[in-house]
């Protein structure tokens, strides 16, 4: 179960890019975060891991504050939190192999990390889970050599490497085209559905968050405009979240 | 809003433009009289033939020598056509050049014709008259259609032909008497080999690329470790506990002194184990199999649960880590003395003496053996690095759970001892190297106004709480950092004055030694214990008011002081470095050695923690949310993104090092500059034009190398 209380996110220069923002994940949720660009998606999942600091408010995890988290046990928390990027994020003049394995090193001894040795179960897992995401056979050559779909796959086995109970994915389709975006989200939907890890998805496209989630929330301004099930979206609702402007698109 | 210039404004505008014109005028001809430009001095006679000359030999470089020999013609003459007989014509053999004289007599001061045919081509030859005593003078040529070269040289013609007149000598008393005309000419023998100049010139060219390489690699670990430490987007999010970092430094002398003193033992064992000394196989294998279960035993996994256990364990790994540490390196050293003696037996049961394999088992020898040397003698200062090093995490691993949970009143007053102790320390440190040179007594004065400033910014912050950074008013934020930098400059003064620094700056007089104790314990000088009491006050006030909750930005202060030092570096050229080293180590390849490597640590720092900065931080941020630490990001998200523009930027240093180490040489830094200076002192300017175009020679094929190399890595 993820809690976050009153939520609020000030940057340094002033800018407030979440506002006071209530919500309860249960476990096992697949939920779709849309709003405009600069509506305060990347800011809230990134709080989630802290890789940005809440200026007010608390982020309970499984009964752990990780607002008030020290450095250490957010590394602790973090392992348990898969995360995957618009621009995937890899490194690029490494392995896949590596890639993937570099998910297991916040259960790496550090000592180890000088060496770049993982144990032999890692590596094992490491196969098994590009495996699950179809580029097994892509482990050896180097990251920048594949696809977009192919990385952003790259990136859910690194996660997956994690063995995460919760999944982060900010805008994971939105450099990709339409078919591969489908490929990816269907891989996000199979780990909700198998592993029960809830995924936390922002998103651009309304269609693709009808089709996957089970829950919408958007996000304007840094407030929570509306918080529902996909097909509660109405016109209406569309036009508050978007402006009255836009035109609902299908990715297909 | 705009409004148009008046008129009065654009009169203004004009007049100060012609102002700065006339001053800026001023300035350059200022400029012109100071360097000396006068364009008559080139044009003087006498400078023109000279630079002519040294031109002219500098492009006639003395790359190749040839034996030669030379052979001589010769065709008798009588003095004196009515006495006696004509001299008998030699026959000559077949196909060999003969002298002829026309006539064969005559009276001094006649002029006889001489002709000879099928010389070598184009050699030098000479005239002798050789009276009948033996005695031979020089003679000049009248009417000859061949090259002079110099006085009395001459060149013989394409065709190999040689004639002309010469005068008899006009020696009185020689009537009657049979002389000799010869004929010198030079010809080579063999075939041209380098002149001792050219294989001079090579070794030391050697010795050059040797210099460049030497300093290139030296430089290249020592940076690459510095440039971490000057990339500000890595550094900037390091923060310490204000606690933590306090006892850092109250702890550090005393894991200096304390692994100084455990941990030169260690290295002394493994030391003896590596060179054979004392080898006992037993003791050593199984403390060594000890370290590694250690080692193992606390491998597992990295991050626990907040558990004493797991506290225990971290606090097992980090000692065992240490004593590892040390162990390696010391048998390390061990191996290399060993390994130094070894091959040198090796090398001298060679025969024949030094070929080829035993001057390369020397070299290797020599080199581990200087090593392993550097391992011995700096054993006790390893030792106490490493556990300088080290101590403090161990300290703070223990201290943790206090250092978080601790509160008001207790928390200002472990705030205050620590602040006090690394005060004192800090200063002491400083005070201590003060007392070198009278510009390092600022140091302590530097370091005092810093921590005034901490107290004073200590002071403001406990009465006034800071609100959060996106409320902080301009105002605000100035009014803090004015009366942070009064506080600075408070203390700066009250230390300058407290210190003495005034005088040691005026007349050079150095802190006295005078030596007093402190508690009884230690024997200090008393400008260092004088130092250490202002350290304690200021660092007890700044830490008393903050406490050890806060976060010290570590990172920023590592930063700072990284890219301050490798700037100061930078700006210093290796040419005056070189001098300082030739004083140190004299004379010598060693000396610009040094001076290279210093200045290229500088500059690769600089190059390479740029190209650290600009990297893409994507990759960064996704290993964080893995939950890796900051190592684990910098080894597996930092290091992969930087080896191209790092091989690139070694190249270019490379290429850079290579050209500074010709002219290196020239304040006594050793290779081809060396040379390449005596020459020009001795005037010997074709030998100069041959290290001039081996320099040449090297730069530009270096330059195209390195070039080609950075292409394939950019
Ligand atoms: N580091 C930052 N400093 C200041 N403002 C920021 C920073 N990061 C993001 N913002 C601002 O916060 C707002 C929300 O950004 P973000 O969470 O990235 O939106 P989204 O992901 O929905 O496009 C944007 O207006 C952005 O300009
Ligand atoms: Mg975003």
């Amino acid at each position: 179960m993820l809690i976050i209380e009153n939520l609020t996110k000030i940057y340094d220069n002033g800018f407030k890019a979440l506002d006071n923002i209530n919500l309860e994940i249960p476990d096992g949720q697949f939920v779709s975060i849309i709003g405009l660009s600069g509506s305060g998606k990347s800011t809230l999942l990134r709080c989630i891991n802290r890789l940005i600091r809440p200026t007010h408010g608390r982020i309970i995890w499984n009964d752990t504050d990780i607002t008030a988290a020290n450095e250490e046990d957010v590394r602790a928390i973090r392992r348990r939190i898969g995360m995957i990027f618009q621009q995937f994020n890899l490194v690029k003049r490494s392995s896949v192999i590596t890639n993937v394995l570099q998910g297991r090193l916040g259960y790496t001894n550090p000592l180890f990390s000088f060496l770049n040795y993982f144990p032999r179960s890692d590596r094992d897992e490491a196969l098994a889970n590009l495996e699950r995401v179809g580029i097994k056979e892509q482990a050896y050559k180097r990251a920048s050599a594949l696809s977009g779909g192919q990385q952003q796959r790259v990136g859910i086995a690194r996660a997956l490497m994690q063995r995460p109970e919760l999944m982060l994915a900010d805008e994971p389709v939105a450099s990709l085209d339409p078919a591969t975006s489908h490929s990816v989200m269907k891989y996000l939907e199979i780990l909700n559905s198998e592993d029960g890890i809830t995924v936390l998805c922002s998103l651009h496209f309304l269609s693709l968050a009808r089709t996957y989630s089970d829950r919408v929330i958007a996000l304007k301004d840094g407030k929570l405009m509306f918080d529902g099930g996909p097909q509660e979206i109405d016109n209406a609702r569309f036009k508050q979240i978007y402006g009255e402007d836009a035109v609902e698109v299908q990715i297909n | 809003m705009l409004t148009p210039p008046t008129d009065s404004r654009k009169a203004l505008r004009r007049l100060l433009i012609i102002i700065a014109i006339s001053v800026g005028f001023l300035i350059y001809s200022y400029g012109w009289t100071i360097t000396d430009i006068d364009l008559a001095k080139p044009q003087e006679p006498s400078r023109q033939e000279g630079v002519t000359r040294a031109l002219q030999e500098l492009l006639s470089p003395n790359l190749f020598d040839q034996d030669t020999e030379t052979d001589i013609f010769g065709a008798e003459f009588r003095i004196g056509c009515e006495t006696g007989d004509l001299p008998a014509v030699a026959s000559a053999e077949a196909g060999q050049p003969m002298l002829t004289l026309e006539p064969a007599c005559g009276e001094p001061g006649d002029r006889v014709f001489f002709s000879i045919n099928g010389l070598p081509v184009n050699s030098r030859s000479g005239l002798r008259w050789v009276t009948a005593s033996g005695e031979g003078r020089p003679r000049d040529v009248f009417e000859t259609r061949e090259a002079s070269r110099g006085r009395n040289q001459f060149v013989i013609r394409s065709d190999g032909s040689f004639s002309g007149y010469v005068e008899i000598p006009r020696i009185v008393g020689t009537s009657g008497e049979v002389h000799r005309l010869e004929l010198g000419v030079v010809v080579p023998i063999g075939s041209p080999y380098p002149s001792p100049t050219l294989s001079e010139v090579i070794r030391r060219m050697i010795e050059t690329i040797f210099m460049a390489l030497m300093a290139t690699t030296i430089s290249i670990p020592i940076s690459v470790g510095i440039s971490f430490f000057a990339a500000y987007n890595l550094m900037r999010p390091i923060k310490m506990q204000l606690g933590s970092a306090m006892l850092w430094l109250a702890v550090v002398p005393f894991g200096y002194l304390l692994g100084a003193w455990l941990l030169t033992e260690v290295m002394r064992f493994t030391f003896n184990i590596g060179s054979f000394h004392a080898f006992n196989a037993t003791p050593a294998v199984i403390s060594l199999g000890v370290l590694v279960g250690v080692t193992a035993a606390t491998r597992a996994t990295s991050l626990q649960p907040d558990t004493g256990l797991a506290r225990l364990r971290q606090i097992a790994t980090r000692l065992a880590a240490m004593v590892v540490v040390a162990a390696v390196i010391g048998l390390v050293g061990g191996f290399g003395i060993a390994g130094h003696d070894g091959l040198g037996d090796l090398a001298s049961r060679i025969e024949p003496q030094g070929n080829l394999l035993s001057g390369i088992l020397n070299s290797v020898g020599r080199m581990i053996g200087i090593l392993g040397g550097i391992v011995e003698l700096a054993t006790p200062m390893i030792a106490g690095v490493i556990a300088a090093l080290m101590l403090p995490g161990l300290v703070n691993e223990l201290a943790k759970p206090i250092l978080r949970t601790v509160t008001g009143a207790v928390d200002h007053a472990i705030g205050a001892v620590l602040g006090g102790i690394s005060g004192a320390f800090a200063m002491g440190a400083v005070a201590a190297v003060a007392m070198g040179a009278a510009l390092l007594g600022l140091l302590p004065v530097l370091v005092g106004a810093l921590l005034g400033r901490a107290a004073v910014t200590g002071i403001v912050n406990h009465f006034f709480p800071p609100p959060p950074v996106f409320l902080v008013t301009h105002t605000g934020r100035m009014v803090r950092s004015l009366v942070s930098l009064a506080g600075a400059l408070i203390s700066g003064y009250a230390t300058f004055r407290i210190l003495s620094v005034g005088r040691t700056l005026i007349d050079g007089t150095l802190p006295p030694v005078e030596n007093g104790s402190l508690l009884g314990l230690v024997t200090l000088p008393t400008y260092v214990l004088t130092a250490m009491t202002i350290g304690l006050v200021l660092g007890g006030v700044a830490g008393g008011f903050s406490g050890v909750r806060g976060s010290f930005a570590i990172g920023d202060l590592l930063y700072g002081f990284t890219r301050n030092i490798l700037n100061a570096l930078r700006s210093i050229e290796p040419l005056i470095m070189a001098l300082i080293f030739v004083v140190w180590v004299g004379i010598g390849p060693f000396a610009g050695v040094l001076a290279l490597t210093l200045h290229s640590i500088a500059s690769l720092g600089k190059l390479y923690s740029e190209q650290i900065e600009t990297i893409d931080n994507g990759p960064i941020e996704a290993l964080q949310s893995t939950g890796a630490n900051h190592l684990q990001t910098v080894i597996y998200a930092v290091v992969p993104q930087i080896v191209p523009p790092y091989i690139a930027f070694t190249m270019y240093r490379w290429d850079i090092n290579v050209r500074m180490s010709t002219i290196i040489g020239f304040v006594g830094g050793g290779g081809i500059g060396l040379l390449l200076n005596q020459y020009i002192n001795l005037l010997r300017y074709n030998d100069a034009g041959v290290a001039v175009l081996a320099i040449a020679l090297v730069v530009s094929v270096l330059d195209y190398l390195s070039a080609a190399i950075r292409e394939r890595y950019t």
